[in-house]
């Protein structure tokens, strides 16, 4: 079974996660502060993910981030009702992995943990080095069979919505415009284009985001276009 | 408050003033130490200043003032023994001798006449005449001549014509019966009174040659041989001639006669210790024998030159002159033979060929004359002189650190305030408010009374110092002074001092008193004054003074023009600060508005304007950094309070989601839970939006702005809500331009912007309608902007009847009334405008009925 620290000062919000992680068959070691997360993490040497709350009293989450990355690689997960974009920064760059804003929706924590944990235990260190996948992050494209996996489990695409992310992880990085992508899927020149891309576009991360509106591998660049991010 | 005083004025002034008396006495004593005052011989006492500071080994008989008093005695010696030539006869004075006048008379030759025997009246006498009778000759006893020349002559005037004169004189020539003439003159008596008038009185301008006076002499001693003179003569010029050289051998042999008895007790062969020094002159008399005067004891008669010149050249000091060869054997100083020759040179008659000076000094001083007395002063007089320099020198150092301590200690004083605390400062005395002009006054006045002082006292004492006396007097005069001197002037210079270092020299003075008040009264008309006052005075002066001028001529035209000018200048000037003003006005009117307009030389008018420019500026200012203010702290707030309300809502959101997995058969508690889920969700909404609404507007969100192709997004964002329109049934009519069309905006502000229209139109739009989103590119409408604008227009038809106005609509909170009951947080159209706005765009709702239009507008990139 799975071990997840769970860490925030309200207890009721600890509860809570506990809840949705155990239903989803991970077991939890809670912690309120801190300091009593490192504690726990130093006795429960079999955690394999850590929810930290950023503002907690004696240590906050950037703090007791920190110490963690000293001796371990766990992925964490910030929790905070900090939702600047500046403070999701700073938490990505002390070395956390993913980061939730409160509230949060819990099915999206449980995804996130979920995609995190199989990142970190599954596919880690195994990477697929197999011609035909192409790899951005957890999101793995096999052209073989035409399969697309996001941290290991199948998503199910229409060949129109296959091509499309198929086309922008090929070139990632770079952003296509709408007119772009109806060229190269198409065929043809796009006779006053219109919004079909930008739907398929948005079905395709619906599919393959845990939150579309914060998409994490198909991104939408306002008013230029779409790309998938260089990892 | 203590004030403690550290200037110690008193005490220096004391300190300084006997310094002073110090430096003056030692000034008087080394002046003492440096001259010496001599009376050798005959001629008059002279002071001489010692140079050389140290005197030490040289004797003073090598010292220069030896030999100046040496050669002064030579003179002396020189012109007594030609006039022993003229008085003795075989070494005694002989009172029978006879002189020849025509031969005495004329014994300078050409070389010296005598001035004051050129002028005698109308005897005219040129000195040519006396050439033309070297032959004549006319003795009269040494005796006789010396007493006519003591008691003088008696000359009676004739006047007449020359005829008659001449007339007169043949006539006489054999007859001498002059009669008795009065005394007028100390030598020549002159007498009108008794004159012999040869014309008619009646008749005075008989004849056209005029009156002419001819003197003749009373004969009162007679020459040798008895003759009458007027029997020597053969006319009236011999006549005339003949009483000159009369005179002049007279006057010449009484002169030489009082200086002859004189000299002679000094020089003389009478007692042997008159004097120290010691001569033999060899000269020839007025036959032209050779003759030696001599104070040596020995026979200097008998005595060969080579025996004489043995004899003084043993002399410590001597001097054996030989003027046949200009030759000058001597051992002192600055005795040449070119000063020799210069001294006898004037007696050339008495030195003819043959002629021998012998000179000696023995150093033994058995005479008590002046070179004792010389030498006596010598040996004192040095020995003051450098000491009385060192402590004249110290003194004077002394007195000028006293003077630099006194400046820079001038008005310190130590304050000591009541807590103890204590600090340094300048203060000025009482007396040195005084203005600049009256010290000014008082310190000329002192100066002057000094100067007098001084004068009187050099006046006072120079008589008393040349004659060789340093009396204690001369040191309390001079000593008195230069203590008066030094109390008096030294309060004054220091009262300057503290004048200059507080600042009292212009401040405090008249003339700044009086400017002042020129000042303040013309600044008082021109501030306070009335309107017609302030115009038209200075206007009417202004006219008035060019009239005047004009009037005064050329001159009064040229001050008229400078002053013309000067006006100019002052009005130009006046209408600067004005426009500075307007273009301050504009500044602050064009959002500047902390911009001041510099007040600093300003009046009047101008001004009050800009104190009123700038009080509004600062108003303003105020009012918009208040609102500022409040608007970020609002902001602030509403974060913190949203972060607090976060946690709880989290919890809130769990646990109702939590309640929801719970298989509940009961409809009416699910029904609950939804309500809670719908409701929580609805919160969570608004807490974000009312966070992000109030960071917009507050200003407080970083913005990439960048060109961004508006056309792209519209089928992006329309992309994302195709669904949710088709869950409503409402149909996107899409007008676009084919070609891309950029503007310059945040990628994902604009995208929010139209992201909220969308929310607004899925939440409000009446189901199943159409809802039209057109592009225009278009001129710009805003004044001044010639570029073109880009405009997207949406519109919708309003599910219920919009009652209220399109400005409300847009502001915080609000929604149509009836609207309140569905979700959303009424935050939507504010923040869209609100980022719309900051993006450099605009935000425009109109409603028309149920049609719900809004514009966007931003200007083409």
């Amino acid at each position: 079974m799975i071990k997840i620290l769970v860490c925030d000062d309200e207890k009721e919000i600890v509860d809570a996660i506990e809840i949705y992680l155990e239903q989803e068959g991970f077991s939890v070691v809670k912690a309120y502060d801190g300091e009593q997360a490192l504690k726990v993490l130093k006795e429960n040497t079999d955690v394999q993910l850590a929810i930290i709350d950023i503002m907690m009293p004696k240590l906050d989450g950037i703090h007791a981030c920190k110490k963690i990355r000293e001796y371990s690689s766990i992925p964490i997960i910030f929790l905070t009702a900090k939702s600047e974009d500046a403070d999701k920064i700073l938490g990505l760059n002390i070395g956390a992995d993913d980061y939730v804003t409160k509230p949060f929706n819990p099915l999206e924590l449980v995804a996130r943990v979920k995609s995190n944990v199989r990142r970190y235990t599954k596919l880690g260190a195994a990477v697929e080095d197999e011609n035909g996948i192409i790899k951005v992050g957890g999101l793995l494209i096999n052209d073989e069979n035409k399969e697309v996996t996001v941290d290991g489990e199948e998503v199910k695409l229409t060949p129109i919505e296959y091509n499309i992310l198929l086309l922008l992880a090929k070139n990632p990085g770079r952003v296509y415009s709408i007119d772009q992508i109806y060229e190269n899927i198409w065929g043809e020149e796009p006779l006053g284009a219109d919004n079909t891309v930008a739907v398929h576009v948005r079905h395709i991360r619906e599919k393959i985001e845990i939150n579309p509106k914060e998409p994490k591998y198909l991104k939408v660049v306002w008013g230029v276009g779409y790309k998938v991010d260089k990892v | 408050m203590k004030i403690k005083k550290k200037s110690y004025t008193v005490l220096f002034t004391v300190i300084s003033s006997a310094v002073a008396l110090i430096v003056a006495a030692a000034a008087i004593t080394a002046y003492n130490a440096s001259t010496i005052t001599y009376d050798i011989g005959k001629t008059s006492s002279r002071t001489v200043f010692v140079g050389d500071f140290d005197r030490s080994g040289v004797a003073f008989e090598d010292s220069g003032i030896f030999a100046d008093a040496y050669k002064d005695m030579v003179c002396d010696i020189t012109r007594m023994c030609v006039i022993r030539n003229q008085m003795e006869t075989d070494g005694a004075y002989d009172a029978n001798k006879e002189i020849d006048i025509y031969q005495y008379a004329n014994r300078y030759k050409d070389t010296f006449v005598s001035d004051a025997y050129m002028d005698m009246g109308s005897m005219q006498v040129k000195a040519a005449d006396s050439q033309d009778e070297s032959s004549f000759k006319l003795s009269y006893k040494l005796d006789d001549l010396i007493k006519w020349g003591n008691y003088g002559f008696d000359l009676m005037p004739v006047m007449g014509t020359q005829a008659q004169l001449d007339a007169y004189f043949y006539s006489i020539i054999n007859d001498v019966s002059m009669g008795d003439v009065a005394t007028e003159n100390e030598t020549i008596h002159y007498s009108s009174g008794d004159a012999v008038w040869l014309f008619d009185e009646e008749n005075e301008m008989e004849g056209e040659e005029g009156i002419y006076t001819e003197y003749v002499l009373v004969e009162r001693y007679k020459p040798v041989g008895g003759k009458s003179l007027i029997d020597c003569v053969s006319n009236r010029r011999e006549y005339r001639n003949l009483i000159r050289n009369l005179c002049i051998s007279a006057c010449d042999l009484f002169n030489n006669y009082s200086e002859y008895v004189e000299y002679l007790d000094v020089y003389g062969n009478g007692p042997a210790n008159m004097t120290n020094i010691m001569y033999c002159y060899q000269m020839n008399d007025a036959d032209g024998r050779s003759v030696r005067y001599s104070n040596l004891p020995q026979d200097v008669k008998r005595m060969s030159n080579d025996e004489l010149s043995r004899l003084f050249s043993g002399q410590v000091k001597y001097i054996c002159y030989n003027p046949d060869r200009l030759q000058t054997a001597t051992n002192i100083d600055g005795v040449t033979s070119v000063f020799m020759k210069d001294m006898i040179g004037t007696y050339n008659y008495s030195f003819a060929e043959g002629s021998r000076v012998w000179l000696g000094f023995d150093g033994e001083y058995k005479a008590d004359d002046g070179f004792a007395k010389l030498k006596n002063e010598y040996n004192k007089t040095g020995a003051l002189f450098v000491p009385a320099c060192v402590m004249g020198i110290s003194a004077l150092a002394a007195y000028i650190i006293l003077l630099i301590l006194m400046t820079v200690q001038a008005g310190k004083v130590t304050i000591i305030e009541e807590n103890g605390e204590k600090y340094d400062t300048l203060r000025a005395a009482k007396w040195d408010k005084i203005p600049i002009e009256l010290y000014a006054i008082i310190v000329s006045c002192v100066v002057g009374c000094v100067i007098g002082m001084l004068v009187f006292a050099y006046d006072t004492t120079y008589p008393w110092i040349t004659k060789g006396g340093i009396t204690n007097m001369i040191y309390i005069i001079w000593g008195a002074l230069a203590v008066v001197c030094s109390a008096v002037m030294v309060p004054l210079y220091l009262m300057l001092v503290r004048k200059i270092k507080c600042r009292l020299m212009w401040n405090g003075s008249v003339i700044k008193w009086c400017s002042d008040r020129v000042k303040k009264g013309v600044v008082d008309l021109y501030d306070n004054g009335q309107l017609a006052v302030r115009m038209w005075l200075p206007y009417l002066v202004f006219l008035a003074l060019n009239l005047v001028l004009v009037l005064l001529g050329v001159g009064g035209i040229i001050i008229a023009f400078i002053i013309d000018i000067l006006v100019g200048i002052w009005i130009y000037k006046d209408a600067r600060i004005r426009n500075d003003i307007v273009a301050g006005i504009s500044r602050i009117s064009d959002g500047e508005i902390t911009h001041k307009v510099d007040t600093t030389g300003m009046h009047g008018d101008n001004l009050a304007l800009a104190g009123a420019v700038n009080k509004i500026g600062d108003g303003i200012s105020k009012a918009v950094n208040t609102s500022m203010r409040d608007e970020k702290m609002k902001a602030d707030l509403i974060t913190n309070v949203s972060h607090d309300i976060k946690t709880p809502l989290t919890s809130i959101i769990n646990y109702v989601d939590l309640l929801k997995r719970e298989n509940i058969e009961d409809e009416k508690i699910r029904g609950y839970v939804d309500i809670l889920d719908q409701k929580s969700q609805r919160l969570k909404q608004l807490t974000d939006d009312l966070v992000e609404a109030s960071k917009i507007s507050s200003g407080n969100i970083s913005l990439n702005i960048e060109k961004i192709n508006f056309v792209e997004l519209i089928h992006q964002s329309v992309g994302e809500f195709s669904e949710k329109f088709e869950e409503k049934g409402l149909k996107t009519m899409l007008k676009l331009p084919s070609e891309p069309t950029y503007i310059m905006a945040d990628s994902r502000g604009i995208y929010r912007v139209v992201e909220n229209l969308y929310n607004n139109i899925y939440k409000y739009a009446l189901e199943g309608t159409r809802v039209y989103i057109d592009m225009v590119s278009q001129k710009s409408g805003k004044e001044g902007d010639k570029g073109t604008e880009i405009r997207l227009l949406v519109k919708n038809i309003s599910a219920d009847p919009l009652n209220i106005s399109a400005e409300e609509l847009t502001e915080r909170f609000m929604r149509g009334d009836e609207s309140r009951k569905t979700e959303g947080s009424g935050l939507g159209l504010s923040i869209a405008k609100s980022l719309t706005e900051a993006m450099g765009g605009s935000f425009d709702i109109s409603l028309d009925g149920d049609l719900f239009k809004v514009v966007l507008t931003f200007a083409a990139a």
